[in-house]
């Protein structure tokens, strides 16, 4: 089998204002309740159905954060065959949450190349993600702001 | 309680009770294996003794879920939806640590017909060191 080529993708490569390809993703029963381990959440809305019937979701619902797990900046730049280089640190993250997410509903993620700048020596780039259900409502957004290491 | 009520009940000032949790590599494993995005600082002892950190670390995205945790505990709805977090990570998690997470109400005000409660939110390690700062806002669904 063909071995894929990936390359870093420096910060040279980063344009302001470029998309980044479409991802879909979906949190499935089974993959919600390892996350909910790894994170040590036992809130019933998540996990029991019978509970969360009875809340003002009508139903089991996914931590709203749990986004974060799809809108790392490895993800997103994957379908380009691209990796980050290593070194890459998080600086600032900001999460907006819209609406409410349940399990295997599938999901679309649009990202964006928001800002980059340097300042103080760093190279800052500023990612925007917007992640929808399947109605094309949005229901988050994040932001994310690495120091890119070269 | 509903985040209306719980907004005009709140003072700037007040602190929520602490969440307490502590890392181990079994969670960070977990963690890692939803998220299909392997890095091996994370999970492979080995690798990771061999780097700057000299063992392996938490994903920083792990440990935010537990503000949210705790402002999904305090506001319900008004978190789930219209909910926002701006962070920063300040050190790195390792396994054993044990971890609290604090929010401290900042500010209320109102905006668009809505009401909004900022907090000032914080992990600690058992060495009361900061791991994450930030603030996180919840609003009411009035």
């Amino acid at each position: 089998m063909e071995e894929k080529q990936v390359r870093e993708w420096v910060y040279d490569d980063i344009v302001k204002g470029m998309h980044l390809p479409d991802i879909t993703y979906t949190i499935t029963s089974e993959i919600l309740e390892r996350y909910l381990d790894g994170i040590d959440d036992l809130n019933p809305l998540y996990l029991d159905e019978e509970y969360a019937r009875k809340s003002p979701f009508g139903g089991r619902i996914v931590p709203p954060i749990s986004m974060a797990i799809y809108t790392t900046v490895s993800n997103l730049i994957k379908p380009l065959g691209m990796v980050v280089p290593p070194g890459l640190v998080q600086a600032y993250q900001r999460y907006e949450f819209t609406g409410i997410v349940r399990p295997d509903e599938k999901l679309l993620i649009k990202s964006v190349v928001e800002d980059k700048y340097e300042k103080k020596g760093r190279k800052f780039v500023q990612l925007k993600s917007e992640v929808f259900n399947e109605k094309g409502e949005k229901v988050g957004t994040s932001w994310l702001t690495p120091i890119w290491s070269k | 309680m509903c985040c209306d009520e719980k907004f005009h009940e709140l003072s700037i000032g007040d602190e929520f009770a602490p969440l307490i949790k502590k890392m181990t590599q079994e969670k960070i494993n977990a963690y890692v294996s939803t998220a299909e995005d392997y890095n091996p600082i994370h999970v492979d002892v080995e690798f990771a003794k061999k780097t700057s950190f000299k063992g392996t670390i938490a994903p920083g995205f792990q440990c935010i879920a537990y503000i949210s945790e705790l402002m999904a505990r305090e506001f319900g709805e008004g978190w789930y939806v219209g909910g926002t977090l701006d962070l920063r990570l300040t050190r790195p998690v390792r396994p054993g640590n044990t971890l609290v997470t604090r929010a401290i109400v900042a500010d209320k005000k109102g905006a668009d017909g809505k009401k909004i409660v900022i907090c000032e939110v914080r992990i600690t390690n058992q060495n009361n060191e900061d791991v994450m700062l930030g603030t996180a806002s919840a609003r009411s669904l009035g």
